[in-house]
């Protein structure tokens, strides 16, 4: 059984993993608050973080659950059940930008999975796990899978030894600095600011953890009206500093 | 294949009328109803609705069945914009859904068949002490067929528990617009109810006949868990509509197109479309603070798919709607 203590080499893999230096093109996206920002939804500290906070919980129970469930389908070896989670989570993506954003990153996070995973100095490289990403990575190139990136997430997650909290912390981290990166760059708002959210919702991590551990592919969930309706206003719309 | 999650024990009136496939929302109000026992008479109502064209090209109620409380008398006619499309209100003899209320419903509509459905009135979910309330339904459209489904609001009251889960069995040339609107409770009852109830789900699955997947779609809400006005969710508004219209490309195309989402300060509206998953069609969503604005909305939009596929608008609703 793989060993999912958190050692310094998996911390360091998890940094990486979440880092904004990772080129999955994670910041081209705004994760619709360009559109929030614009329509006066978002305009100051307070509604910031809410429209955060309510981000994270919808990325926690669709995408959080994929992922965990990708984690646990790649180290029980039960690939068919990580294409189940794609399809699932695929198919519950109801706006263009989202779908090309789950994808966009998607690929590109297998592309580097593939290549940290076959490199030769990769001293975690295990042929199980390796076998998996590579052929993730071929079904995403054939279309078989459509390549949601929080699957890819979960599979470079059991690659790479990172258990199912860390993986859970690293994928809330990814969407919330998404949100608050943009904020930066779309209204006024400071550094020290979006770092104070951060630490302000860091306790949301943990009871949106077991309410993602509940719930089944099937059970993916997501009440974001507002968000929905942003996202739509954004495709339709003129103004283009981010992608969603 | 569909569960039986929803269906009531029969046999006893135990808390143990859950199987594995109960989604885990409900899980904690698995209780007995102690006024009328869980599956009686009443309380499990079923409806099967299948339609398909006449010689004439009439779309007709081909066969039925129903129990109560779930009623339908007859299809009727009175849409002058086109005279062979059936009309079919469903009703409701037991007021509004009751503690432990399991009601089913399967329609069908055969090659080319063309049908509005809605309800009555307004579905209301009482206030409830035990167990919950549920709507399962299957919808299967053949090729060429045309579906309008738009009942009348959903309104949950105090403490109330509802899921709804609908399958969707679609073909290729078929086109279903099905949109529901969800008020936060009795908002003119007493001082007022809003967002009260202890849980609505509602769940949608789409797929096409040889069972592929198309799109999914499902929300839970706990307002006493999370409250659902917050930024991102509802904001500041109470009411919300969630429209699919599942049709080929070039007819979503043409909707998605002609849609303008907004937010409207003076209506207190906000709307928006997106384009769903596999080009399998479009989704419309609404939020409001005025179930009259809300519903016209709705119309309007559903106006503009009739327009578009059957080249006629939706007449005007009834006055006394």
């Amino acid at each position: 059984m793989r060993d999912n203590r958190p050692t310094a080499e998996v911390v360091m893999r998890l940094l990486q993993l979440s880092d904004s230096a990772l080129p999955i093109g994670t910041f081209s996206f705004s994760n619709t608050l360009e559109s929030a920002v614009e329509w006066g939804v978002v305009g100051d500290r307070e509604s910031l973080q809410e429209y955060c906070s309510e981000l994270l919980r919808v990325v926690a129970l669709t995408d959080g659950v994929a992922a965990l469930h990708a984690l646990k389908a790649c180290n029980r070896a039960r690939y068919d059940d990580i294409l189940r989670a794609d399809k699932l989570l695929f198919c519950s993506k109801a706006s263009d930008e989202a779908r090309l954003m789950t994808q966009r990153m998607g690929r590109k996070l297998a592309e580097l999975g593939v290549a940290l995973a076959t490199s030769e100095n990769n001293p975690t490289e295990e042929h199980k796990a390796s076998a998996t990403i590579l052929r993730w990575h071929d079904d995403i190139r054939s279309g078989k899978a459509a390549g949601c990136c929080a699957v890819s997430q979960g599979i470079i997650a059991s690659t790479f030894g990172i258990g199912e909290e860390a993986l859970f912390a690293s994928l809330c981290y990814s969407a919330a600095m998404m949100i608050l990166s943009a904020a930066l760059r779309s209204m006024r708002v400071t550094h020290i600011v979006t770092q104070q959210i951060i630490g302000e919702i860091c306790h949301l991590a943990e009871p949106l953890l077991a309410e993602a551990r509940g719930l089944t592919v099937e059970d993916m969930q997501s009440f974001a009206l507002e968000y929905d309706i942003m996202a739509s206003l954004h495709e339709k719309g003129d103004k283009r500093l981010f992608m969603n | 294949m569909i569960s039986d999650w929803h269906k009531a024990d029969n046999d006893t009136n135990t808390p143990h009328n859950a199987d594995t496939n109960t989604p885990h929302e409900v899980l904690r109000y698995i209780s007995p109803t102690p006024y009328a026992r869980l599956g009686t008479t009443g309380k499990s109502g079923f409806l099967r609705l299948g339609f398909e064209c006449d010689a004439s090209g009439r779309t007709i109620l081909r066969d039925w069945e129903r129990r109560v409380p779930l009623i339908v008398q007859q299809a009727l006619y009175f849409d002058e914009q086109l005279p062979d499309m059936a009309c079919v209100y469903i009703l409701s003899s037991g007021g509004p859904n009751l503690d432990g209320d399991r009601y089913e419903q399967l329609f069908t509509l055969r090659r080319g068949a063309m049908v509005h459905l809605s309800t009555g009135a307004a579905t209301k979910i009482a206030e409830m002490r035990h167990n919950y309330s549920s709507l399962r339904q299957h919808i299967r459209l053949e090729e060429g067929s045309y579906l309008e489904y738009l009942p009348e609001p959903v309104i949950p009251c105090r403490h109330s528990r509802y899921i709804s889960d609908t399958q969707i069995t679609i073909a290729h040339s078929a086109v279903l617009l099905y949109g529901e609107i969800y008020l936060p409770g009795r908002r003119h009852y007493g001082r007022g109810e809003r967002f009260e109830y202890d849980l609505l789900s509602v769940a949608m699955r789409v797929e096409r006949e040889d069972g592929e997947l198309l799109f999914r779609e499902k929300f839970t809400v706990e307002p006493h868990r999370h409250h659902p006005q917050r930024r991102g969710a509802m904001g500041e508004y109470e009411i919300f509509a969630n429209v699919v219209l599942i049709a080929d490309e070039p007819i979503a195309d043409d909707i998605y197109n002609a849609t303008t989402p907004a937010i409207d300060h003076a209506e207190e509206l906000l709307y928006g479309i997106t384009r769903l998953p596999n080009h399998c069609g479009v989704q419309l969503k609404v939020l409001g603070n005025s179930t009259d604005k809300v519903k016209r909305l709705v119309r309007h939009f559903a106006s503009r798919v009739r327009q578009r596929v059957k080249h006629k608008p939706l007449r005007d609703d009834f006055v006394w709607r």
